[in-house]
């Protein structure tokens, strides 16, 4: 059976593996976190959790977050849990005048990428989505 | 001998009673009223020498020009400390004590302290940056206050290092620090445990945030016979202000009557609310309080019947505790009437 | 077909016996004697290179006091080998896949193996022996060796994290092993009925079970039981002394101040308080698995099933541990939600991200019903760690680490870092002994 998502990501590397369902915006983890808040009010329902991973949301520069494909009656959780996220990657990112996120090296971003890429192929992995 | 400047109201500065409170700033010397109690808690080590005194309606309407005179009377003085109140939980003393602590803090870098009940706007305001005695509700908890602000202001004179609120009495001001403990976290998890199995009373390490889940009223299912009221928090009274209804922490609600009124003109009604400025409300009152609008959607049959009365109050740092009270009373009126739906314009 | 004749063992029985390791040195030949750990570096690489992944491998020593800094940390592990029972210690990969939990099994005290070398760019977490680092994690109090793993040109990832991981475990049991013909400094058994027996022996005793929640979101973030990935699994029991035994190992690298390292598994504090305390002030049923996955609709599977299970185990109260943060605290959550529904009594062992000054909400995620919650400390502390005379590892990679930042290597030397960097400083599992307090 064919599940549907919507995949939105910051994160190049996916496009890189064709990864499917593919929305790139040109962003930070904030920025990811605000546009996927935005479709959430507007009935799209959150299949990951926004905050995935160990690596925090001020440290990792990429995230990637599956909504559902289509929007329908506004979910409740899903918007609980966008503001939550939203309000603990902000505070995060004013621990320092500038984020780590924002000076770690070309290689700890492909790193980055790649952690990132995993958690997504693990996720559809153990939903046997993929 | 260090010096403190005491900051009291009107009435604890003893020059009167409510019709005082517009009393502009003053200082005289030496203690007064709760300052004499709090002198001899200091002994040997501190003298209030002076205290200013200052009406709380007119700090709450003038508070820059108050500041601007208070900080001038300290600025003449230079105590090496500035203690006001305890103010209890008196709203608009409350938001002056905080005031004049905070800023003298800031200006003057030097210990300040106060003391209120939690509840206090003032103590929501600026428990951050100021120490807070945490007061009873009221002055009848003068004595209780008094010995934990002694206590506490010598402290601050003498640069010692001030514990957690437990030891201290004040209001937590809402850092989460580190410390080391006895036992590790997981011996600490069982007894807790163990406590809560056997209904023992135990202490979370990590409170949760309060919730305050309102469960939503079912959807109106027939607005087209719907009897509707409005309600505001924005502070739009008939001119005059028939019930002296405050212009921050509202001490009551009004109940005003519209029957026959299609919109709030600006001779006939006026905005007292604090927080926002006045200009656009007072030249038209309908743009807090849409009574013409909701004119032209009854005669249209959007819906059944607009009350004949409207509720207004002023939201402008109002104790939650009081706007539940308020809310209540209201809810049950609108009962009463058969209301069967509101809308609730704030700013 | 003959009936067997088996007298059936209902409790399991496990004897740890400890030895106190006072400094670890080279020689020409490894052995332990008097306290002191003798390693030939030569022989233990050897064992370390029968996986051909490795190309080649050195070890170092950090010692307590000493003015040492250990980083990049993957993991620690603390050496443990079996002498008798059933299966060998960290089945799957030193042990077979073999029950363990039964018997004794040899421990170094004050002793532990650090895994170091890169495997990401951005591979986290400090130890310092001595000075402020030194007060937040246990490790700074122990004999470290640390074996720095170079693996062959052009490997994977995820096959160099697998290298580096069994590596450790491989290190830490050949230690315990030079100590199989001595006679322990001090020995604690424990001994674990079966649920039914425990049932029948403890009628008066609150009956409480621990849920340990454990990481499988994808590379650098798994976790293995008896060599099993535990990504996909359903919520599962496992015996305690199971644990002890080292059945639960760790894949996870992220988050050094909050994962739990191998020898937090091996160590699990609240299972060694539940057992100590258990036919005592409590019936310990046992351990519940419950995953941490980056789907919702895998978190709520694994708290609704953990909360079935403690349901069809009967019991009053459970104690529940996290690995992470962010994500996890909806695991947390939604596992003390539906337990408390079912009128099971929980505790929350976590920590806090509160920012600097300990102001900012601390928790991803809340739920009403968590009314009882440990908290091991707020990872946004900041501190400035002194010089060290001596990085084993590399320095540089501080300034990519968890609270770690461009500036943070002071001209001076000084490491300017959040206490999140600090191996196991904030540990979920309430190893350490440090909270939080409002003020």
């Amino acid at each position: 059976m064919k599940h549907a998502f919507r995949c939105v990501t910051n994160n190049p590397l996916l496009a890189v593996q064709d990864f499917p369902n593919l929305e790139y915006h040109d962003t930070d983890v904030l920025g990811l976190l605000r546009i996927v808040y935005q479709e959430v009010i507007g009935g799209v329902k959150l299949l990951t959790h926004p905050l995935t991973g160990s690596i925090r949301p001020d440290i990792t520069p990429y995230k990637t977050v599956l909504l559902s494909a289509t929007a329908s009656r506004v979910d409740f959780e899903s918007v609980r849990l966008m503001e939550r996220a939203l309000q603990y990657t902000e505070d995060l990112y004013r621990l320092r005048d500038i984020p780590l996120y924002k000076q770690c090296s070309d290689e700890a971003k492909a790193d980055f990428q790649l952690i990132d890429l995993s958690i997504i192929e693990r996720a559809l992995e153990v939903a046997q989505w993929s | 001998m260090k010096e403190i400047v005491h900051y009291l109201n009107q009435f604890y500065g003893q020059i009167g009673g409510e019709e005082f409170a517009d009393q502009t700033p003053i200082i005289r010397d030496g203690p007064i009223g709760p300052g004499v109690a709090l002198q001899s808690l200091l002994a040997e080590e501190a003298q209030i020498t002076s205290t200013i005194i200052c009406g709380d309606n007119y700090f709450a309407d003038h508070q820059d020009e108050a500041l601007e005179k208070i900080l001038a009377l300290i600025d003449e003085k230079r105590p090496e400390m500035l203690i006001a109140g305890p103010g209890f939980n008196a709203g608009r003393y409350g938001l002056a004590c905080g005031t004049v602590c905070d800023a003298v803090k800031s200006k003057f870098s030097i210990p300040v302290l106060t003391a209120l009940y939690p509840e206090n706007p003032g103590a929501e305001m600026f428990k951050k940056t100021v120490y807070i005695v945490k007061a009873p509700i009221s002055a009848a908890g003068m004595k209780k206050v008094m010995p934990a602000m002694g206590k506490l202001a010598l402290k601050l004179l003498r640069g010692e290092e001030i514990g957690f609120p437990e030891e201290e009495g004040y209001i937590p001001q809402g850092f989460r620090i580190n410390v080391h403990t006895e036992k590790n976290g997981a011996e600490r998890g069982v007894d807790m445990l163990i406590k809560k199995l056997r209904g023992e009373p135990f202490t979370t390490e990590l409170p949760m945030p309060v919730f305050d889940r309102v469960v939503p009223a079912p959807a109106l299912k027939d607005l087209a016979h719907a009897k509707i009221a409005l309600i505001t928090s924005g502070g739009i009274v008939p001119q005059g202000n028939p019930d002296h209804i405050e212009s921050a922490n509202a001490s009551l609600y009004g109940i005003y009557d519209i029957t026959g009124l299609d919109n709030l003109t600006a001779d006939k009604y006026m905005t007292v609310h604090g927080g926002y400025d006045p200009v656009y409300a007072t030249e038209d009152p309908n743009r807090v309080l849409p009574l013409d609008a909701m004119r032209a959607i009854e005669r249209e049959g959007g819906f059944g019947e607009l009350y004949n009365h409207y509720y207004a109050t002023v939201g402008n740092t109002t104790a939650v505790s009081n706007a539940k009270r308020y809310a209540e009373e209201i809810a049950q009126d609108m009962l009463r009437n058969q209301i069967q739906a509101a809308i609730l314009t704030s700013t | 077909m003959e009936l067997i004749d088996k007298t059936k063992e209902e409790t399991m029985k496990l004897t740890l016996n400890k030895f106190h390791v006072k400094d670890i040195r080279f020689a020409e030949q490894s052995s332990f004697a008097n306290g002191i750990l003798y390693i030939d570096k030569k022989d233990l690489a050897a064992y370390l290179m029968e996986d051909s992944n490795i190309q080649s491998v050195d070890f170092d020593i950090a010692r307590p006091g000493e003015s040492v800094r250990i980083v990049p940390i993957k993991d620690v592990i603390q050496p443990r080998y079996k002498k008798s029972g059933s299966g060998q210690i960290f089945p799957g990969y030193v042990g077979d896949v073999e029950t363990v939990g039964n018997g004794e099994t040899n421990v170094l005290e004050e002793c532990c193996v650090a895994t170091s070398g890169k495997i990401v760019a951005f591979q986290e977490g400090i130890i310092d022996m001595c000075g402020l680092g030194a007060e937040f994690n246990s490790f700074s109090k122990m004999n470290i060796l640390v074996p720095l793993i170079q693996p062959i040109d052009g490997i994977d990832k995820h096959t160099h994290e697998a290298t580096v991981r069994i590596a450790g475990l491989k290190t830490a049991a050949y230690m315990a092993k030079l100590s199989l013909a001595l006679a322990p400094d001090e020995v604690e058994t424990f001994e674990h009925e079966s649920i039914l027996e425990m049932g029948a022996k403890y009628p008066d005793l609150p009956k409480v079970v621990y849920v340990d929640m454990v990481q499988c979101q994808g590379l650098m973030h798994d976790t293995y039981i008896y060599g099993l990935n535990v990504k996909g699994i359903l919520s599962t029991l496992i015996g305690p002394l199971e644990v002890l035994d080292g059945a639960i190992v760790s894949g996870n690298c992220a988050a050094p101040g909050h994962k739990n390292a191998t020898i937090h598994h091996e160590n699990n504090p609240i299972i060694m308080d539940l057992l100590r305390r258990h036919g005592k002030e409590l019936c310990f049923v046992g351990v519940l698995l419950s995953n941490e996955s980056a789907m919702l609709k895998e978190k709520m599977r694994a708290a609704y099933y953990t909360s079935n299970l403690s349901a069809l185990l009967g019991v009053d109260g459970m104690i529940i541990s996290e690995e992470g943060g962010g994500n996890p605290e909806t695991d947390l959550m939604l596992n003390c939600r539906f337990h408390e529904q079912r009128g099971i009594k929980t505790v929350l062992v976590t920590d806090e991200y509160c920012g600097r000054d300990g102001a900012s909400q601390g928790l991803a995620d809340v739920t009403p019903e968590a009314d009882a919650v440990i908290t091991n400390g707020n990872g946004n502390q900041f501190v400035v760690l002194p010089k060290m005379d001596r990085v084993i590892g590399d320095i540089e990679t501080a300034r990519v680490i968890t609270g770690g930042n461009a500036n943070s290597i002071g001209a001076d030397g000084t490491l300017s870092v959040e206490i999140a960097a600090i191996m196991g400083s904030c540990c979920e599992m309430g190893y350490e002994r440090m909270t939080t307090r409002l003020r």
